[in-house]
């Protein structure tokens, strides 16, 4: 990870671990309400909407790291009370520099799924801790700027080879799943964070070369079909009914 | 409970996702493949017989030498369909009982196919189609015949080219 992107991590932490800071107060005041409270408890409406926003990881890496460029949209939309659809839509452009040759890999991806709150939520704050599972699908074009031909002797001078080549309609598919928080920041805005675990499902290669990125999906490694990534989202929830 | 399980992997795997492993091509992972030219005696072909040499393609600085053996591996060029070398028998040694100090010239002529191996190693080549020609350099020629065992060059395990002399 190049250093500006360590920056943000490190920010990144310190705000989860302020957030973090009040959780454990909730359960033993609830247990209180339970046994002095007598009135019939009244449900307050719970907020259910549409949730759209941006990952702001994604605009400020473009802006920090010279080989990346890219954008992504992310939502969910609550179907249950702690249940919600979520989906993410992204574009990508990242060049990859290797020991012996440079490619540009250029696409977009999908991701949608479900999460799962774990968070109990005090009455009126709409939080989460959620859990949640995504199918995700990119399709996208690699271009091979050029290579040098390995050899483990230096007899002849390097083989290097200038000419673009470019592949065309690859693909891959895969699973993933996200781990993150939502803490609302002030009417209806929330500021969220995640982790992402994927599992390469299947992958379109090009012809006599191989899938370096995929967009959504990050590093291909050569010898397992584990991926990783994060987020650092900024959403607004557009309130459509309360339940 | 579950939220704090979420939390605390949510920590712990943010962390993690700097961690890269770094890509080196592993030295045990076969790449561009060297041509191996075993050497036989003139007076039983299937005897080897040590010889010793000195190598450089024409119009070349580097030399590779080797001192009574029986095989040589030499690199071919991966640009073009052919390389020429000049081999030098008993190079340096003007007292040599047989061919002193003696260059002959090989030219090797093959088809070459681009590899992709992996994103730590890139591309390689293997050769095929190989076929050899030795032409005398200067006056001298020591090289009594060049045949092809294999044609397709995809590793420097066994010897490809055999001479004899």
């Amino acid at each position: 990870m190049t250093v500006p992107i360590r920056f943000l991590l490190y920010i990144n932490i310190l705000l989860l671990t302020i957030t973090m800071s009040a959780q454990d107060i909730d359960t033993v005041a609830t247990q209180k309400e339970r046994l002095t409270d007598t009135v019939i408890a009244v449900k307050t409406p719970e907020r259910y909407g549409l949730r759209v926003g941006v990952d702001l990881s994604k605009i400020a890496r473009s802006a920090f790291d010279d080989s990346y460029k890219g954008i992504s949209v992310v939502g969910d939309f609550r179907i249950k009370n702690n249940y919600y659809l979520a989906a993410e839509l992204g574009t990508e452009t990242k060049d990859a520099f290797e020991n012996t040759f440079d490619a540009t890999i250029k696409g977009s991806y999908i991701t949608a799924g479900f999460n799962y709150n774990a968070y109990e939520n005090w009455t009126g704050m709409s939080n989460l801790i959620y859990a949640g599972v995504r199918a995700g699908y990119s399709t996208f074009t690699t271009d091979l700027n050029n290579y040098t031909i390995y050899t483990t002797n230096t007899f002849f001078e390097p083989d290097v080879r200038e000419e673009t080549l470019s592949f065309d309609a690859l693909s891959g598919a895969w699973l993933e799943v996200q781990l993150g928080v939502q803490a609302e920041l002030f009417s209806n805005l929330y500021l969220g964070i995640n982790v992402q675990l994927k599992s390469l499902v299947s992958q379109k290669e090009p012809e006599g070369f191989g899938n370096l990125y995929i967009p959504g999906f990050n590093k291909v490694t050569t010898d397992n079909k584990f991926g990783a990534g994060y987020g650092y989202t900024l959403t607004y929830l557009i309130p459509i009914y309360k339940k | 409970m579950l939220k704090k399980y979420i939390l605390g992997s949510l920590l712990f795997l943010l962390a993690l996702s700097a961690c890269e492993r770094d890509d080196i091509c592993a030295a045990s992972t076969p790449t561009t493949p060297q041509l191996v030219i075993a050497f036989f005696d003139q007076d039983n072909r299937t005897q080897s017989k040590p010889i010793n040499l000195a190598v450089n393609a024409v119009g070349g600085d580097e030399i590779i030498r080797i001192d009574n053996d029986t095989i040589i591996r030499i690199p071919l060029r991966t640009d073009t369909t052919s390389t020429s070398f000049i081999f030098t028998k008993n190079p340096g040694i003007p007292d040599a009982e047989e061919d002193p100090d003696t260059p002959d010239r090989v030219t090797f002529s093959y088809n070459i196919n681009e590899v992709y191996i992996d994103r730590a190693c890139g591309f390689k080549v293997t050769y095929n189609a190989l076929t050899a020609q030795a032409s005398g350099e200067g006056d001298g020629r020591w090289i009594t015949d060049i045949s092809i065992n294999n044609s397709t060059i995809i590793n420097d395990s066994t010897y490809q080219v055999s001479i004899i002399h």
